[in-house]
């Protein structure tokens, strides 16, 4: 993308919302300016939100699809806008310009075509900073290093010197060879899910495995090499599955955590589950009492199951007794949402939660008391995520509400300040599921990491919202993966652990990607890639057991009724043939 | 080949990494300490140069290597660290004469990463405490108590996270450390710690300095008085210390990893560098203060990774990438103004980037020809098993029958004459004044008949025994003293004798003994014998090197073989070997002060039997097969041991090492007869007498391998042979360095595969690197060629983005290109494959055709290729499948389809291997190593049900080997006799970086079974040194994962078996179940698989 590439912010998914069509970032930024004080509360809020619209499909469904046929909003914004203004007075309709943003006459702002621009009287939106530049020309839009100190041990040998200097030294260290980007689309499952999908997993062992959650609490198995061979359990959780992980001494169980307050250990053979832990035995009481699970984390050492609520307690479950040991623990600010859990991978003992109150902390499960967190890793908003690397352990990535990626490279080095904050956009989870910068778990130098942008861009005419490839040894942009018929945004992506694949969950769609085999122009040009999708809701469906219910056959019914409508829509054929990009 | 396998060093690591002198053995014992990765080797410091004490194998890749003295000892122990974070403290035990465990552990950490610039282990000079920086940001203390005892490890965090060096200060009251490292903008520093033991923490040191050379990468501390530490950059040399005194020298850009102190109080330093150049840095003081640095040149040596002062001027040099050195320093330049002579070289092999094996007698034996050394210490070496004779003279002689020497007088210490009996005459040869050899007459000899035997007796007279008579003739006047005369009718068949007895055996049984008394010839007993004689032998074995009381007897018809007394010609022992074959030569020999009786039978078996000299008892019977034609043994001798030479059609030098018979195969075809012949001119030669040709040769020492070094002063990196042209073909660069620049040249090398004359050169573009180089031959075309696989390496590039295959044919031994093709990435690998091409290029496999153009001349066509690799780095293929070893996705498994014309992946393996050799063993087993020093094998899951079963290669074999292994290859080095057990054994060899060369070898199940209970059980009799585990060294170890080795055997610890005591053998034979002969039948035959 050049410097003249404009920016365009993809938000309809609050054009039903209160505040009208165009005001995505503003929503935004006043959002912040009222709540900053207690972001934290908002998000929670949010979260609960989100558990007691279960139900109230119409505002999810839109969710994903940020950009609906772009050409159509210039069209329908005055009117929208006159809408809006309709409400309170008589009906005028005003032709005079005005930024759609701050409301004031003299400057357009908004949407332009797939081109947002950006209010000038609104701070930049992507790196929040000060200093009279607007997103546009946000030194971070052009290059994401931008400020930042890479790390210093960076080898400078190619693969041929790697190769050649340890035959005569041995073991040296290891080059990074060209990273192979999943950056073709290679097939989906289009609205496998019937809301939007919140976590992916690849199985462990079975190597075309993946595994979704959705807002729901629908848990999906889908082969997508057999793209036919999926699967749904219905009644695993009643609301938004937050987090799955294997039982990695038996990868035929899964445990799952939910909105709804439970943590499942389901068998994925039968889909046969039984509840390990219930947060809120006594059913509904209101959102101040409604405990909600989003970080889970399983330590395979102890068979240690770790959990962690919405009101920023900590507990612990054994696997092997189902059952709680000991009280729960503080490890965030009461009342706000402890968001991921991760137990290092080197030793399991070692904890890192972050939470909604602006912190990641790094505990010993061993001796765990409220404050007894070796650090606190202070964040400049709500912590999306935190993530130990996946092989070492040694470094830390999370990602932060603020617009940034962070990372610390080494745990035992300064961990006072991050040694690297990246300039990403992904500040906005209202509807979306948060977005989280995820390791490349196959990845050696650990330093890759992949994570979906919000901010969309210009693409032939189309707003595509592109998934990142970062390396967050420079915080260079290693690659923008993004295909011209995904135009919603990718917030969920997922690595595989040992082939070179993306699973990115968007929407109600889980899309698969590979490496675009680069072709010798002579010899390749005529074998034309086709991809392909598949359709729908599992072709079987499973409830907690073996009773199907009715309700089950009504949205499998409305289902096929809104996939016909919808692949036309989004044009989207069975398979598409010779995709002959124009450019390389 | 199959999953079970069986590991084993054919020759030991010598690349040198690490050394050290100090009291070891003694407190007045001064000795050297070489550690060769995986093993170290305790020498002692003599009048008469180094003597070797011990060399003993460690299970661990040796990290650190200090000597250290803890308060209230006389001598000083010995600190190891291994790269997998274990360490041990050695005590010399001097009335066991073995390495004793004062402490050992483990320093590992579960979190943590590991440094980039190797584990650093040192010792407070005030013995208080050692220090292990082994992760970034953390040094690890363990504290002595004031016994001496280690007390428990703990970590203190070190801020600096990119630490170059780390030493200990001398002549501080707390123990302090000075760390060079570098910072976030690439800046070096150092900066000094006090270790606080009580609060387990830093403090902050008296001093520190900024900005140092960019280049700095050595800290030498100086001890007390002077106390400070030198810091050894790249441009510059600098001394600090804690009175803020500073002094530098600029110095010529170089790199020095390696410097031994010279004086005790630390005023002169040796330095050597990467260019393989000696200085000496002196420390010039007034008193106790510093007053300047000088550096000087000595000389050149072998690329230096430790320097070792012993004594008097004399430095040992160990090198990693070249022959280690023993180097005296001179105070006067020689000619060329190097003060360094060289006073010993020990045979390094590593690093062996590549080799290939060349069986040029074709004889199923291979001799290994290695890229070995790097840099400017590069070479080529020929590595073979056996013995070697050197030729220096021959002549064509058709029909020898038999062959003796004869000196002129019985105390003369050389051979004087060299007799040759034909089937009806004899013939006489002496050494003449010019050192030529003529024939000549000795009168008493009957000369027109066939000799069978001849020999100096005392008295100064020679012996002759023709089928009719035993003649006596004088050596001075060469005429004849007396005569024996068969009885009529009768002929003699064999004879032998000695000094002063002579045994023949004629038909009918007969056996006769003559003794030589007063310069007569005496029959002093006769007896018949039921069955005809076939062999006899009096070599004398007793105290008399004159006179022996034993007397063997082989017989035809009952297949025996008797021990005789003497002078009675009593039976005092009989073995009936089995069998139909009867034996053709007997032989009583001492080897290292061993009795052997030794029988060879008419094809080519061999008996061997422990002989009680005075009592002629025979015990442990053994049978080796040496060939598959009869067999005449004799007694040689080189370098005053005595050894027995096999003649044969594989002829065989059976020699004692540690009092074990070893066999060694000599580098001959065929060998009717050998006879000693120690002449002024050539001592210690042999005459040998092969089909229709007489030749006198030297021969190698005896021992196991023989390595032959062609230096070329310059990196050969890829080799290979081409059988038709006689040739080997290579590519190698050498190092250019000019003032401003550096750079390097390419070649690709022809060489006589026989002669290892140079004959043709080929430079390569400039940046452009011979990758790869293979002898192949196309389909429809006769013609055999070199395919050369190169990538340019641009400065700006990041990874070649060009390359080039490079097809030379030899024409009247030049290399003439005929044909080149441009590739679209570096040629990591070249195959031939099905009468086509294929090589791997960056991430590719691209197959290519061999095309006939119109004109007559040829291309490279691409057909096919396959992509989904990170790099391809080694390719092998067998058949339609190809094998790729990626250079981090380890092994996959492709298919060539014939009708498609494409390559497809049928399997891969999923675990993340940095790959560095991958091989087939067979159709199903393929085999690889990574770069963590293990080994693998993998197997095709063809029979799986599903289609994800069948596209993973399922992890069979697991082993961690300790070494880098950069090439595997099919082949032995050993002669494979097609009807011995170990004949059917198929193996691969591997060389390593540290010099190895080593054998992998499938095993038929059932004895893989029986070893592996014997290795279990070996592991409980066998401790290792340190007490480091066995099992923990074998298990399979990477950054992911550890698990124990499987399907792989160690054969280095089951061959030890027979270096057991004879008690402890049996405690195994005991616990195994098995008699202990068979046992060390079992294992011997494994020694003879290398």
């Amino acid at each position: 993308m050049g410097p003249t590439t404009r920016a365009r912010f993809v938000h309809n998914r609050r054009r039903r919302r209160r505040r009208g069509p165009y005001a995505a970032p503003d929503d935004d930024d006043e959002e912040e300016d009222q709540q900053e004080a207690s972001s934290s509360s908002s998000s929670s809020d949010e979260g609960e939100e989100d558990a007691e619209e279960e139900g109230s499909g119409e505002v999810d469904d839109d969710d994903g699809e940020a950009a609906e046929p772009s050409g159509k909003e210039e069209e329908v914004s005055p009117v929208a806008a006159a809408a809006r203004s309709g409400r309170k007075a008589s009906i005028t309709i005003s032709l005079k310009k005005v930024c759609k943003v701050c409301k004031s006459t003299g400057h357009e702002a908004g949407f332009k075509g797939a081109v947002y621009i950006d209010c000038p009287r609104k701070p930049c939106f992507l790196c929040k900073m000060p200093g009279g530049h607007t997103t546009l020309t946000c030194p971070h839009r052009v290059a994401m290093e931008h400020g930042v100190i890479p790390a210093s041990r960076r080898n400078t040998n190619t693969s041929l010197d790697y190769v050649f200097q340890s035959q005569v030294k041995g073991k040296i260290p290891m080059v990074k060879p060209q990273f192979l980007i999943p950056n073709q689309l290679e097939c989906g499952n289009i609205k496998f899910h019937q809301r939007r999908v919140t976590c992916l997993e690849f199985h462990p062992t079975k190597n075309n495995v993946l595994l979704s959650g959705d807002k729901k609490g629908l848990l999906g198995v889908w082969d997508y090499v057999k793209l036919h061979e999926k699967i749904t359990y219905d009644s695993v959780h009643s609301c938004i599955l937050n987090s799955m992980k294997f039982d990695t001494t038996n990868d035929g169980l899964l445990y799952t955590a939910s909105s709804d307050g439970t943590i499942s250990s389901t068998d994925l053979d039968t889909g046969i589950g039984s509840s390990l832990l219930n947060l809120n035995p006594n059913g509904w009481n209101g959102p101040s009492t409604w405990r909600m699970i989003y970080g889970m984390d399983f330590n395979s050492d102890k068979g240690l199951l770790l959990v962690a609520d919405s009101f920023g307690f900590l507990h612990l479950l054994d696997r092997r007794l189902k059952a709680r040991i000991g009280d729960p623990i503080l490890i965030h600010k009461k009342g706000s949402k402890v968001t991921s859990l991760h137990c290092n991978p080197a030793q399991p003992e070692v904890l890192l939660s972050s939470g909604n109150d602006h912190y990641a902390r790094i505990w010993d499960t061993r001796k765990l008391e409220p404050n007894s967190a070796f650090v606190s890793l202070a964040h400049g908003r709500v912590v999306n995520s935190g993530y130990f690397s996946p092989q070492s352990g040694n470094k830390i990535l999370t990602t932060c509400q603020d617009n940034r990626i962070r990372v610390w490279d080494y745990i035992f080095g300064n961990l006072e300040s991050p040694s690297r904050e990246i300039v990403h956009s992904h500040d906005f989870n209202r509807h979306l599921t948060p977005f989280k910068a995820e390791w490349d778990p196959k990845d050696h130098t650990e330093t890759v990491a992949v994570i979906g942008r919000y901010i969309s861009e210009n693409y032939n005419g189309i707003a595509l919202h592109p998934i990142d490839f970062i390396d967050t040894s420079t915080g260079k942009l290693l690659a923008e993966v993004m295909d011209p018929d995904i135009t919603t945004i990718s917030p969920v992506n997922k690595l595989h652990p040992r082939d070179d694949i993306l699973a990115s969950g968007s929407s109600r769609s889980i899309f698969i990607w590979k490496p675009k085999t680069e072709s010798d122009a002579t010899e390749e040009r005529n074998r034309e890639k086709a991809k392909e999708f598949v359709y729908g809701s599992g072709s079987r469906k499973k409830s907690n057991g073996k009773h199907e219910n009715s309700s089950d056959d009504d949205s499998d019914g409305s289902c096929d009724g809104k996939k016909k409508k919808k692949a036309k829509k989004t044009r989207f054929t069975h398979t598409i043939k010779g995709k002959g990009k124009s450019k390389v | 080949m199959s999953v079970w396998n069986y590991v084993v060093t054919a020759h030991k690591p010598t690349s040198v990494t690490h050394s050290c002198v100090g009291n070891f053995t003694g407190p007045n014992q001064l000795n050297l300490i070489v550690a060769k990765c995986t093993r170290i080797e305790i020498h002692l410091l003599t009048p008469q140069g180094l003597q070797p004490m011990i060399d003993v194998p460690i299970y661990g890749r040796i990290a650190t290597l200090e000597l250290f003295r803890p308060h209230n000892e006389t001598q000083d122990f010995l600190f190891i660290a291994t790269e997998r974070y274990k360490f041990c403290v050695l005590q010399w035990d001097g009335e066991k004469s073995e390495l004793l465990t004062r402490a050992m552990g483990d320093v590992s950490d579960r979190i943590g990463r590991p440094t980039d610039n190797g584990q650093i282990g040192i010792i407070d000079p005030d013995c208080r405490l050692i220090g292990l920086h082994l992760y970034d940001g953390l040094f690890k203390v363990i504290p002595f108590d004031n016994k001496g005892q280690l007390k428990e490890a703990f970590n203190i965090r070190l801020e600096e996270l990119q630490v170059l060096d780390i030493k200990f200060l001398y002549g501080c009251v707390k123990p302090t450390i000075v760390v060079l490292y570098q910072d976030n903008k690439d800046a070096r520093h150092v900066k000094t710690y006090e270790v606080a033991l009580k609060d387990k923490d830093f403090v902050e040191g008296p001093w520190s300095q900024n900005n140092l050379d960019n280049g700095a990468g050595l800290l030498i501390p100086v001890p007390a008085p002077l106390g400070g530490v030198i810091i050894i950059g790249e441009e510059t040399i600098v001394y600090c210390n804690a009175n803020s005194t500073f002094r530098a020298i600029p110095i010529k850009q170089s790199i020095i990893r390696a410097y031994g102190r010279v004086d005790p109080d630390g005023s002169r330093y040796l330095l050597g560098d990467n260019a393989g150049i000696l200085h000496l840095l002196v420390l010039t003081h007034e008193r106790e203060r510093v007053t300047g640095l000088k550096i000087e040149y000595l000389g050149e040596t072998s690329i230096a990774s430790s320097i070792s002062y012993l004594d008097n001027g004399v430095v040992y040099v160990g090198s990693r990438f070249g022959d280690s050195q023993l180097v005296k320093l001179n105070l006067q330049a020689d000619p060329n103004g190097s003060y360094v002579e060289v006073l010993e070289r020990y045979v390094n092999l590593g690093p062996i980037v590549d080799f290939c094996v060349v069986d040029l007698d074709r004889q199923g034996q291979g001799q290994v020809v290695t890229c070995s050394g790097a840099f400017k210490d590069g070479s080529l070496r020929v590595v073979r098993n056996g013995i070697g004779i050197n030729e220096q003279a021959s002549v064509e002689l058709q029909g020898i029958k038999g062959l003796w020497s004869l000196k002129s007088s019985f105390n003369d210490p050389y051979d004087m004459y060299l007799v040759v009996s034909f089937i009806s005459e004899t013939r006489f040869l002496a050494m003449n004044m010019e050192d030529e050899l003529e024939e000549t007459e000795i009168e008493g000899f009957d000369a027109q008949t066939q000799t069978l035997f001849c020999q100096n007796a005392i008295n100064d007279l020679l012996i002759q025994v023709t089928a009719n008579s035993v003649r006596l003739v004088s050596c001075t006047s060469r005429e004849l003293v007396d005569q024996w005369n068969a009885p009529e009718g009768f002929s003699v068949n064999v004879a032998s004798a000695n000094a002063s007895q002579v045994l023949l055996a004629t038909g009918g049984g007969h056996l006769v003994y003559l003794e030589i008394k007063d310069s007569k010839l005496v029959e002093v007993k006769h007896i018949q014998l039921e069955h005809e004689i076939s062999c006899v032998d009096l070599n004398p074995i007793g105290e008399n090197p004159q006179y022996s009381s034993l007397a063997a007897v082989g017989m035809w018809t009952d297949i025996s073989v008797r021990i005789l007394s003497l002078p009675d010609l009593e039976l005092i022992r009989k073995e009936n070997l089995g069998g139909e074959i009867v034996p053709r030569s007997v032989l009583l020999c001492t080897l290292e002060g061993v009795s052997y009786l030794l029988c060879a039978l008419g094809d080519g078996h061999l008996f061997s039997f422990l002989l009680n000299a005075s009592t002629g008892e025979l015990t442990d019977r053994k049978k080796v097969s040496l060939g598959t034609q009869p067999i005449s043994l004799r007694t040689f001798s080189s370098k005053g041991t005595t050894h027995v030479f096999a003649s044969s059609d594989r002829p065989t030098v059976i020699y004692s090492s540690n009092k074990k018979l070893l066999y060694s195969n000599v580098n001959l075809k065929e060998v009717n007869h050998m006879c000693p012949f120690n002449t002024a001119a050539i001592p210690d030669s042999l005459a040998i007498a092969k089909e229709g040709e007489l030749s006198i040769g030297t021969i190698d020492d005896i021992q196991k391998l023989h390595i032959r070094t062609i230096p070329l002063n310059e990196q050969a990196r890829r080799i290979c042979h081409q059988e038709q042209s006689r040739t080997l073909a290579f590519c190698s660069f050498k190092h250019n360095q000019t003032s401003i620049e550096e750079s390097e040249t390419h070649f690709v090398r022809l060489l006589d595969h026989q002669t290892f004359e140079f004959l043709s050169i080929y430079q390569l573009d400039q940046y452009e690197h011979g990758c790869s180089i293979i002898s192949c031959s196309f389909s429809d075309d006769n013609n055999v060629y070199y395919c050369v696989g190169t990538a340019y390496v641009l400065p700006e590039e990041n990874e070649p983005s060009k390359g080039r295959i490079l097809v030379f044919a030899v024409e009247d031994g030049r290399l003439q290109l005929i044909v080149e093709k441009e590739t679209k990435g570096a040629v990591y690998s070249l195959n031939a494959f099905n009468g086509k091409l294929l090589a791997a290029i960056n991430q590719k496999i691209q197959l290519y055709k061999w095309m006939l153009r119109e004109d007559g001349s040829h291309e490279l066509q691409s057909e096919c290729g396959h992509h989904g690799h990170i790099l391809a780095l080694y390719t092998q293929t067998r058949g339609d499948f190809i094998v790729v070893g990626d250079l981090m996705k380890s092994i996959s498994l492709l298919v060539y389809k014939h009708e498609e014309s494409a390559i497809e992946e049928l399997a891969r393996d999923y675990n993340a291997n940095w790959m560095s050799a991958v091989e087939m063993l067979d159709d199903e087993i393929y085999i690889g190593a990574e770069n963590n020093y293990n080994i693998f094998t993998v197997r095709k899951n063809s029979d799986a049900a599903t289609d994800e079963e069948r596209g993973r290669l399922e992890v069979v074999g697991e082993y961690h080997l300790g070494e880098f292994v950069n090439r595997l290859r099919h082949g032995s080095l050993v002669m494979r006799l097609p009807d011995s057990e170990m004949g059917q054994i198929p193996t691969v060899i591997f060389g390593t970086i540290n010099g190895v060369i080593g054998i992998i070898a499938s095993l038929p199940h059932e004895q893989y079974v029986f070893l592996e209970k014997l290795q279990s059980t070996l592991v409980k009799f066998i401790k290792g040194v340190g007490n480091l585990s066995h099992e923990q060294w074998r298990s399979f170890h990477n950054d992911k994962k550890t698990s124990e080795a499987r399907n792989f055997l160690d054969g280095d610890l089951i061959e030890s078996f027979l270096d057991l005591s004879r008690n402890k053998m049996e405690e195994v034979a005991k616990g195994m179940g098995v008699p202990v002969e068979e046992l060390s039948k079992r294992v011997e035959e494994l020694t003879r698989l290398h």
